[in-house]
């Protein structure tokens, strides 16, 4: 029968450890900092919703759209059946504040130790990107709703389906970000111990 | 103005789903848990608790913990039911009661009985360390009797507590698994007939609390409570210290300190306990701040949580999830609740711009209705399957009560912090109400002073 003793570690990999616990606090910060940014320009990521938004818009049935301004607020104008619609993006129709959260979220998880950073970095991305899909998908289906169901269509579509759309979206993503953080890395003294017994 | 209502509808939207998340995924879990164990929902709905003892397998041998302090409106019935075990004895603790509690347990509990007598002023110094003095008797009989502590189990009772038929037989095999440190049961309000309190609080220790209760079973993390709390006697001598802190809840943080310690803690869908539920609103109040305290204080050991690196990753986020919920939930609600009532009555215009008729109108005010009602729905449909002699006007009722209840939880978290502010500790001894066929009593509100502050 084999027996393990507690390893104590060298200097060398001391050192490393103390670098990559270094390199992990700072990748957090940088990342809450990165969530504090999407709050501060969210005006510039409606900006950017707009463009976007604009194009799948074309893309897939206007038979024009530009993102542009609407009285100061960024707006997707296309056209439909010889119509020239436009669909502001106000703040709370942004997903910006939402997504920010997300990542202040996620970076300040970077920060502990025992969570495997690989796993909070995925579980980030997949759980801000998927809002920031989620809002495009809206933003494309209420532009369809008013131009083909008009303005009573619009408000049906935009307050209830809206609301419910944008709730259970939140609700997957934290969701899935808390489904995937969790997850940990085998202990490396586990496998060592297999090893001994083998 | 123009900041304000975003910022703070994205923090409601963020609480709400957090909040969501948290409820759906333990009511799922336990629900699958209990598919998992081909048990229904409906499992012990009309359970009887007269024979704790029936058909059980005497695998262990288990002292039980009865704390009580001028019960005797209920301490005969109590340790009547517990009499008839063969490898059990009851430890009723007596924290120097006014009334005729020890006397009615000498006579109500047969020779399996000991009265513990705490004097003043050593007693009423609170539940925690009422159990610990029966824990260094409980160990004292151990040793003379020859006993092995991994083969001894501690059940904590309230002194109106009854087990469900064949509890033991339910929850003894439980503890074959050498893992297992502890093991709470279900609790079922047994005057939930009497008004709309006692019917609320069986809605919630029977409907909400217990299949989420299930649902932790999935990370070992299930909590426990101070009724039909059952632990491993070798769980408890590896603690660090006394098992029972002197905080409020003194259960709760039992819990973490043997989670922390590696046991995986335990319920069972086969058994329950059934206790009085307060009938006055004042009192519930009482209990309810205390309860928020003692869960509030015990926030502070997340720290110890996070820290421990044996702890698996999920067992870490659902405890601290748990420990959060007062911090994280309730008292943010209390303002965000009104915050989100407030944008919904002075931006009603917008809210409802598709209303342009009586139809849309009853349409709008319907799928608004499913959308911010789901959680009532689904825990209507969950009490009406969990018994079904509630009746489905009490369900409905109960589903949607949380609207006015949900003051009672805030008055309750906020009144605790305030309490921890000001460093007040004291805690107010939940009174019984006699029982017919027990002794008679005149209920009243014990107070007293811990000794010791809240601290761990």
């Amino acid at each position: 029968m084999s027996t393990i003793a507690p390893a104590t570690p060298a200097p060398s990999r001391r050192a490393a450890r103390r670098l990559l616990t270094a390199a992990r606090i700072l990748l957090g910060l940088a990342v809450v900092a990165l969530g504090i940014l999407f709050l501060v320009v969210e005006y510039s990521a409606r900006l950017l919703e707009a463009q976007v938004g604009a194009w799948l818009v074309d893309t897939l049935f206007a038979t024009n759209a530009l993102p542009s301004l609407s009285a100061g607020t960024p707006a997707v104008v296309f056209g439909v059946h010889d119509t020239f619609l436009a669909l502001r993006i106000t703040i709370e129709c942004s997903i910006a504040l939402y997504a920010g959260s997300i990542v202040i979220f996620g970076g300040l998880l970077m920060m502990l130790p025992r969570l495997r950073t690989v796993r909070v970095v995925v579980a980030t991305a997949l759980g801000a990107g998927l809002m920031i899909l989620l809002n495009q998908v809206r933003i494309v289906g209420l532009a369809w709703v008013l131009s083909e169901y008009g303005r009573d269509g619009f408000e049906w579509a935009h307050s209830l389906g809206g609301s419910f759309l944008m709730t259970a979206g939140l609700v997957v993503s934290l969701g899935v970000f808390l489904g995937i953080v969790p997850r940990r890395r085998p202990r490396r003294r586990f496998r060592s111990t297999r090893t001994a017994v083998r | 103005m123009d900041l304000l209502f975003p910022v703070l509808n994205t923090i409601a939207g963020v609480v709400i789903s957090l909040s969501l998340v948290y409820f759906l995924a333990a009511m799922g879990a336990g629900m699958h848990e209990l598919r998992k164990n081909k048990t229904k929902l409906g499992v012990q709905g009309d359970a009887r608790y007269e024979q704790p003892f029936l058909d059980e397998p005497e695998t262990f041998d288990v002292y039980f913990l009865v704390p009580c302090l001028n019960e005797e409106a209920v301490i005969g019935a109590t340790v009547g039911a517990l009499a008839p075990g063969r490898r059990s004895t009851t430890i009723v603790i007596d924290d120097a009661s006014d009334d005729r509690t020890a006397e009615v347990a000498r006579e109500q509990g047969g020779p399996n009985t000991i009265v513990l007598s705490r004097q003043l002023p050593n007693a009423r110094t609170g539940k925690g360390e009422a159990l610990n003095d029966a824990y260094l008797l409980v160990r004292r009989l151990v040793e003379e009797r020859g006993q092995d502590p991994a083969r001894v189990l501690i059940c904590v009772m309230d002194a109106d507590g009854r087990l469900s038929d064949g509890a033991l037989s339910h929850v003894l095999p439980i503890f074959e698994d050498p893992k297992v440190g502890g093991l709470q049961l279900a609790v079922r309000i047994r005057n939930r007939n009497t008004n709309f309190l006692t019917r609320f609080q069986d809605f919630q220790f029977w409907s909400m609390s217990a299949i989420t209760q299930f649902g932790r079973r999935k990370t070992g993390t299930v909590s426990l409570g101070g009724n039909g709390q059952f632990t491993r006697m070798s769980a408890l001598e590896g603690l660090d210290g006394m098992p029972w802190s002197a905080s409020l809840t003194e259960d709760l943080d039992l819990a973490i300190s043997l989670l922390i310690k590696g046991w995986t803690l335990e319920t069972t869908p086969a058994a329950s306990v059934d206790q009085q539920g307060v009938e006055s609103l004042r009192r519930l109040i009482v209990q309810r701040r205390r309860w928020y305290q003692g869960h509030m204080t015990a926030g502070k050991r997340i720290v110890d949580i996070w820290k421990n690196p044996d702890l698996s990753n999920a067992r870490m986020f659902e405890m601290s999830a748990y420990l959060s919920v007062p911090w994280l939930f309730d008292l943010p609600w209390s303002i965000l609740w009104h915050w989100l009532l407030f944008t919904f009555i002075v931006r009603a215009d917008s809210v409802f711009s598709y209303v342009d008729g009586p139809l849309s109108l009853v349409v709008g005010l319907l799928a608004w209705y499913v959308l911010t009602f789901a959680p009532s729905i689904l825990t209507t449909v969950v009490y009406l399957r969990r018994d079904r002699r509630v009746g489905l006007g009490w369900a409905i009722l109960m589903g949607h009560a949380f609207l006015v209840m949900n003051y009672l939880s805030f008055a309750c978290a906020w009144g605790a912090l305030l309490r921890m502010i000001q460093g007040r500790t004291g805690w107010d001894k939940t009174a019984r109400s006699a029982e017919p066929g027990g002794a008679t009593a005149s209920p009243s509100t014990t107070s007293a002073a811990a000794s010791a502050p809240a601290s761990h």
